[in-house]
């Protein structure tokens, strides 16, 4: 049978790097390392989208006083606040040649969307890549993911909001006029919310043996823990050193090819 | 000196806000960046319609047939369409007052 390796593998206080390791993950399992499952988490940082500028998403000033690392992800998507009260979960294998977006967002993100199921709740994808969960006639998102692929290879990660400090998240993150006014958009017609205030008492330890179970029946393999190579964590380092440290990169949204000719 | 002008508009696609921000200098687009949450494949095809459009004549004609080229180039979007693409390109034109609304 097929494996998975699963890393348990954070950085909370150094965002940057944790990033970092992300790009590294990607390539890593490009270059033929096992499909890999990470489980991360973050203490107080914004992490925004490829193609977002800190300035337009990002409250700086408040950011600023409350310690809030601002970093950049190399993949598309939306602005996220992490805590430690978030779960990240990164899931990156290779797939089929010519999978795209669809095996991405409809395939791989179902394996997390049966983790929140396998806990007993009434979880959906909705709008791309948004987790909604449904209590009676109402509907929560919990979770938002956004992913990568090259030449044959996946990665898709997201975040699990646990117990996060909403307040917080309300106030570091800009949103922008034009989702205010288009009502029918899931960023307003769906109220982010805590999994744990949903009860059911879920607590870390659950979350991630459910996650752990749901990618290893959706990638149809046995899970073992790992940590990650010599030549991942170099790579990290890499990476860290020349782009995820610098202003340019999370700030001034300066393309790949700046750091790396 | 030539006369400057700016426009930047968002536009909100199914899945993800798409913003054009503009900067044209004497009829020249000067500057130009694509921003917001959306999701395009490969990424990096966004930095590439960025230069492929600085320099070039501010006006609808050059910018729609830009971007047409641009999105039958096998790119993946993601929620949005090149539409949603061209709504808040041609919008950013009228922002900066080179394109009559419609």
């Amino acid at each position: 049978m097929k494996e998975l390796r699963v890393l348990l593998y954070e950085s909370p206080d150094n965002p940057y790097y944790s990033l970092a390791f992300e790009e590294a993950l990607f390539r890593s399992v490009r270059n033929g390392a096992p499909p890999t499952l990470r489980l991360w988490r973050h203490s107080n940082a914004v992490i925004i989208g490829y193609f977002q500028k800190a300035e337009e998403e990002v409250n700086i000033e408040y950011a600023r006083r409350m310690n809030t690392a601002v970093v950049r992800r190399f993949t598309g998507g939306g602005a996220v606040y992490h805590d430690l009260g978030c779960l990240l979960w990164t899931i990156a294998t290779k797939g089929p040649e010519k999978g795209g977006v669809s095996y991405l967002y409809d395939h791989l993100l179902e394996g997390f969307v049966n983790a929140l199921r396998r806990l007993g709740f009434n979880a959906t994808r909705e709008n791309v890549n948004d987790v909604v969960v449904s209590v009676g006639d109402r509907a929560f998102k919990v979770s938002g993911a956004a992913g990568s692929f090259r030449e044959g290879a996946y990665l898709l990660h997201g975040t699990l909001l646990l117990d996060t400090n909403l307040e917080v998240l309300s106030k570091v993150l800009k949103v922008s006029k034009a989702k205010l006014a288009d009502k029918k958009v899931s960023e307003v017609k769906y109220r982010v919310i805590n999994l744990s205030s949903l009860g059911g008492g879920i607590d870390y330890s659950k979350v991630v043996k459910a996650v752990i179970e749901s990618y290893s029946e959706l990638l149809d393999s046995n899970p073992y823990l790992d940590l990650p190579s010599k030549d991942e964590v170099e790579l990290a380092r890499r990476l860290y050193e020349v782009k995820y440290s610098k202003p340019e990169w999370n700030l001034l949204r300066f393309p790949h090819s700046y750091f790396e000719p | 000196m030539p006369s400057l002008r700016i426009g930047v508009y968002e536009h909100k696609a199914r899945k993800g806000l798409i913003r054009v921000s503009i900067r044209v200098a004497g009829g020249v687009i000067d500057d130009v960046s694509v921003t917001g949450d959306f999701f395009i494949y490969p990424e990096d095809s966004v930095f590439q319609l960025e230069s492929r459009l600085r320099g070039l004549e501010a006006s609808w004609e050059v910018v729609s047939r830009v971007l047409d080229e641009f999105f039958s180039s096998g790119l993946e979007l993601a929620g949005a369409t090149p539409e949603d693409f061209k709504i808040a390109f041609r919008k950013a034109l009228e922002e900066a007052g080179l394109v009559e609304g419609a």
